[in-house]
């Protein structure tokens, strides 16, 4: 049964063709939003509307808890800080070693971090990622064999 | 292995002690119970007791909160010669609200002193009037909440 406390957000910190995938542990909540935009491509063949897929965008919504320490938040803040800094991460819905897991993949900009400041809050910041402009282009991904197994997003 | 709530109790023996330096026959310790029916004891008595926990809530995908209960308990029996003074009373109830009450808002503005915890609520009974009464102790039990973070 999957739980969302078992998910994952990795970040590489090895190479992008040798990756050592290390979790941001102090993530609390996430959202993997996967969204493919649309077209209109009805024509007069038939009053039936005909939709097409466009382009594919993957949003990652992560709550963080902040941390003087930590190397995980520590650079996704350090992502939100610069206009072209991107974070090789990879997003699962379980352990990068069990069968099954899938998720994707890309070098992600980090477009937001808003921090609740009331008096009564722990601090946490809700960081958003998107894919930022990089030769290393989105994958999905699927755990197979114990290892992520990376796919293009293929027509 | 220690449990985490008589790690917390004994840190607060500590931060107690190093903030009023009892001197024999007062002192301070963690108990599991205590004889406060002999009515011979001498020096003011401060004693922390474990209470209880509750249910770990996930504060992210690698640590939990967790609600910790104490009881700090102080006894002092007066052995002035007829009835309890005011003035004997206020004496202690301030020193209750100054030495355990008093540290404990510091945790506020130095969480360092207790590590990963930090006080959510507390509530003080000021004194037992029965326990005056009968047998002249000032009795004053301050209940406190700590929440801690830590990785399970």
């Amino acid at each position: 049964m999957g739980l969302g406390i078992n998910c994952k957000l990795y970040r590489n910190t090895g190479s992008y063709g040798s990756p050592t995938w290390t979790a941001i542990d102090l993530v609390a909540d996430a959202t993997l939003t996967p969204t493919w935009d649309e077209a209109d491509g009805s024509a007069r063949v038939s009053y039936g509307k005909q939709t097409g897929k466009t382009l594919v965008g993957v949003e990652i919504s992560a709550k963080v808890r902040v941390s003087l320490t930590d190397a995980g938040y520590l650079a996704l803040l350090s992502a939100l800080n610069s206009q072209s800094t991107l974070v090789d991460i990879m997003v699962l819905d379980g352990a990068s070693t069990t069968n099954g897991v899938q998720g994707y993949r890309a070098d992600f900009a980090v477009f937001g971090a808003p921090e609740d400041q009331s008096m009564g809050a722990v601090l946490y910041r809700d960081f958003t990622l998107k894919p930022g402009i990089s030769d290393n282009l989105l994958k999905s991904v699927t755990v197979s064999a114990g290892a992520p197994v990376f796919s293009s997003i293929a027509a | 292995m220690s449990t985490r709530i008589n790690d917390l109790c004994d840190s607060l023996v500590t931060a107690i002690r190093d903030t009023w330096f009892p001197i024999s026959p007062d002192l301070v310790s963690r108990e599991y119970e205590v004889d406060l029916d002999s009515a011979t004891f001498l020096g003011r008595r401060v004693y922390v007791f474990p209470d209880l926990y509750a249910t770990p809530e996930p504060a992210s995908r690698s640590e939990d909160y967790e609600d910790l209960t104490v009881q700090i308990l102080v006894a002092e029996r007066c052995a002035d010669v007829g009835a309890v003074s005011k003035d004997w009373l206020d004496s202690r109830v301030q020193w209750v609200q100054d030495v355990i009450v008093g540290y404990l808002d510091r945790v506020r503005n130095e969480p360092a002193i207790l590590g990963d915890h930090w006080p959510q609520s507390r509530e003080v009974e000021v004194y037992d009037r029965e326990s005056l009464v009968e047998r002249k102790l000032f009795l004053s039990v301050v209940s406190i909440t700590f929440r801690h973070l830590y990785t399970p």
